[in-house]
């Protein structure tokens, strides 16, 4: 049995459409109300249901698990953001601090080819088995193209990484319009690579969904709103396309499987808490300026400090060049912010849902640089380790934060998953399992 | 009291290295040195050939106390119940460990008895055994150390191993016995990806879009 289970077969294609941030109950809620005709036929048969994701429920650590199908304390990334070792010094994680072979490397190691369009974590754009174009957080176009030779053609396309939201962010008109353009964009490119290019596993993943509920949520869950039909229309516009993608889907001519999923959820903001604030206030941290502008600004005397969005620090002597907290002391600490911040409440609603620490949720060789705790926040609570704010509750005009348990998964032939870390594994036995 | 020491892990995934870095940090060695170094292994396998038998016989486990030995995950499950084990287990890229083992093999003129695929099924099946099997055990004190992370950054892996044994090691010459010219089955032959921290090296310019970019989506 063992030695049947891997053979080869070299007629098998997957694909796969990832729509970042789009909630689980949305897409049901839209499905209901006979808004998105495609989707509803397709999820109509095979496995369609929710997914948790990683924690914290970031696209950049999320997208990694499901690349990886291990969680950060293998793969090493525990969001945008994070301390070089040893130091309060910030960098950015990206694709090359990844520690963890991708699905796609793992795929090429079988011979197979994968075409992959805007998947977030992916950037700087390395070599893999096939094609390779970096989604968020991605900066230059040169440096998220694999292989270089595909530029001249995303030129041609006008491709685009993502929409401008710096402008976006406060205009709603241009969101939907600069929107709806990277999504030709996208579709444009999407057509173009699965004409052009010998393929096994074809990826496109949609970002204009994330942007879209960051920016007018509110759109959403308010029938009234003047931008509802846009929002609608928006999805609309996405059906159609994953409608189209299906179409093409149908018509190759070999064993094959549809995925779909997002890598979290989404949920109107009630308010944002800054922890970092919480932390300040309640005495366990400190700075060395009186106007912080980043958590490096971090002070004598910290006893803990956060990082977006919802990890726990502890300033341990010997880890940190500031440290304070003897290892002697780590663990009762540990349970007093724990027992601390579930008592965070406001108008009188507890605000987090739960709080981990590292050990629960990560394992693997880089636990070491996990947070100590992390908070998971009761919907409507927005968690952010911003230090530049005077309150612990405030609003900074988004209007949607991220969930980590309304996330949505689909096959067409029926593999079920509960969670992100599953479905790299069952995309890689589909791919390489003998036909039955 | 004289701790027993376990370095532990799959067949070629690193745990002769920490044996000598846990010897050149000043750890006594449990070993009879009968299998002697070669090609797969030129500074030596640190093994003990009692270990082979210990579903039968532990009684030398006593020999072990205040030393390291080497002792491979299948075995673990004989070790006796009531002492208490600091378990070093190595880990390493289960496509790299296939790799390396052919190559042992095929510079020994044998050859696997199961596929490359079937072999990593199998490995990975195994771990994910044994782990759940750790967690329930009292006796046994782990930390997981990587294979890359010896290699990439030999510094930090001898100083976890000093905390975690809680004995001072000579750190120097733990990280001198590590020799990265040995990894020489890279599960991605890809060029510059082993340097750590390529993220350091993004312009300044780069990070300031960065940075705009998160502020824009509530990150920063």
């Amino acid at each position: 049995m063992l030695r049947n289970f891997f053979k080869k077969n070299k007629n098998k294609k997957v694909v796969i459409i990832g729509l970042d941030g789009t909630p689980y109950s949305l897409l049901k809620n839209l499905i209901n109300k006979d808004k998105l005709p495609n989707m509803s036929q397709i999820f109509s048969q095979g496995y369609f249901g929710p997914i948790t994701v990683s924690l914290p429920e970031v696209s950049s650590v999320s997208w990694s698990s499901f690349m990886t199908g291990a969680n950060s304390g293998t793969h090493g990334i525990y969001g945008f953001m994070d301390f070089k070792p040893g130091t309060y010094e910030i960098y950015f994680p990206n694709f090359s601090d990844l520690k963890t072979p991708t699905l796609f490397d793992e795929l090429g190691e079988h011979s197979k080819k994968s075409v992959v369009i805007n998947l977030p974590s992916t950037y700087p754009a390395r070599q893999i088995p096939g094609i390779l174009i970096s989604g968020f957080v991605a900066i230059e176009l040169e440096k998220a193209v694999y292989p270089s030779s595909l530029l001249p053609k995303l030129k041609e396309f006008n491709y685009r990484i993502d929409i401008d939201t710096s402008r976006a962010r406060t205009d709603p008109e241009f969101l939907i319009k600069d929107l709806d353009e990277a999504l030709k964009i996208r579709e444009k490119t999407a057509d173009y690579l699965w004409e052009n290019v010998d393929w096994d596993l074809f990826m496109v993943v949609i970002t204009g969904t994330d942007r879209l509920q960051h920016f007018l949520f509110d759109a959403y869950v308010d029938k009234d709103h003047p931008y509802h039909e846009a929002f609608i229309n928006y999805y609309q516009k996405i059906d159609a396309f994953v409608g189209r993608i299906y179409e093409k889907y149908l018509k190759l001519k070999a064993e094959k499987a549809f995925f779909m999923l997002s890598d979290h959820g989404f949920t109107q903001i009630k308010t944002e808490v800054y922890i970092n604030r919480w932390l300040y206030e309640n005495g366990y941290l400190k700075f060395d300026t009186d106007r912080p502008q980043m958590v490096s600004d971090i002070g004598k005397g910290t006893i803990a400090f956060a990082l977006d969005p919802s990890r726990i620090y502890i300033n341990l002597k010997g880890k940190y060049p500031l440290g304070v907290v003897d290892k002697k002391d780590y663990h009762k600490l540990r349970e007093e912010l724990k027992e601390s911040f579930l008592e965070i409440k406001y108008k009188g609603d507890p605000v987090l849902r739960k709080v981990f620490f590292k050990e629960e949720i990560y394992t693997g060789p880089y636990l070491d640089y996990a947070p100590d705790l992390i908070l998971l926040s009761k919907h409507g609570y927005d968690l952010k380790a911003t230090v530049q704010k005077d309150v612990v509750f405030g609003r900074s005009g988004l209007q949607g934060m991220h969930t980590y348990d309304d996330a949505f998964y689909f096959c067409d032939k029926d593999i079920e998953c509960k969670t992100i870390f599953e479905i790299k594994e069952k995309i890689i036995r589909t791919l390489l399992e003998k036909c039955s | 009291m004289e701790k027993i020491i376990v370095v532990t892990g799959l067949p070629r995934s690193g745990t002769s290295m920490m044996m000598q870095m846990l010897k050149n940090g000043g750890i006594p060695i449990l070993t009879d040195e009968v299998r002697k170094p070669d090609e797969d292994n030129p500074y030596g396998y640190y093994e003990f050939e009692k270990v082979k038998e210990l579903k039968k016989d532990s009684s030398w486990i006593d020999n072990a106390k205040g030393k390291a030995v080497k002792i491979i995950t299948e075995l673990l499950y004989y070790l006796p119940k009531d002492k208490k084990y600091f378990l070093i287990f190595m880990e390493r890229n289960v496509n790299e460990i296939v790799k390396s083992q052919r190559a042992m093999l095929e510079r020994k003129g044998q050859i696997m008895k199961y596929s490359e695929d079937e072999m990593k099924l199998l490995y990975k099946k195994h771990l994910q055994e044994i782990k759940e099997w750790l967690k329930e055990q009292d006796n046994f004190i782990t930390i997981f150390v990587s294979y890359n992370e010896v290699i990439n950054n030999p510094q930090n892996v001898a100083l976890k191993i000093q905390e975690f044994l809680g004995i001072e090691l000579d750190i120097d010459k733990m990280i001198k016995s590590v020799d990265p010219t040995l990894y020489r089955h890279k599960s991605l032959d890809l060029e510059g990806l082993e340097e750590k921290n390529i993220s350091a090296k993004i312009e300044k310019k780069e990070k300031e879009k960065i940075i705009e970019q998160l502020e824009m989506l509530g990150y920063l």
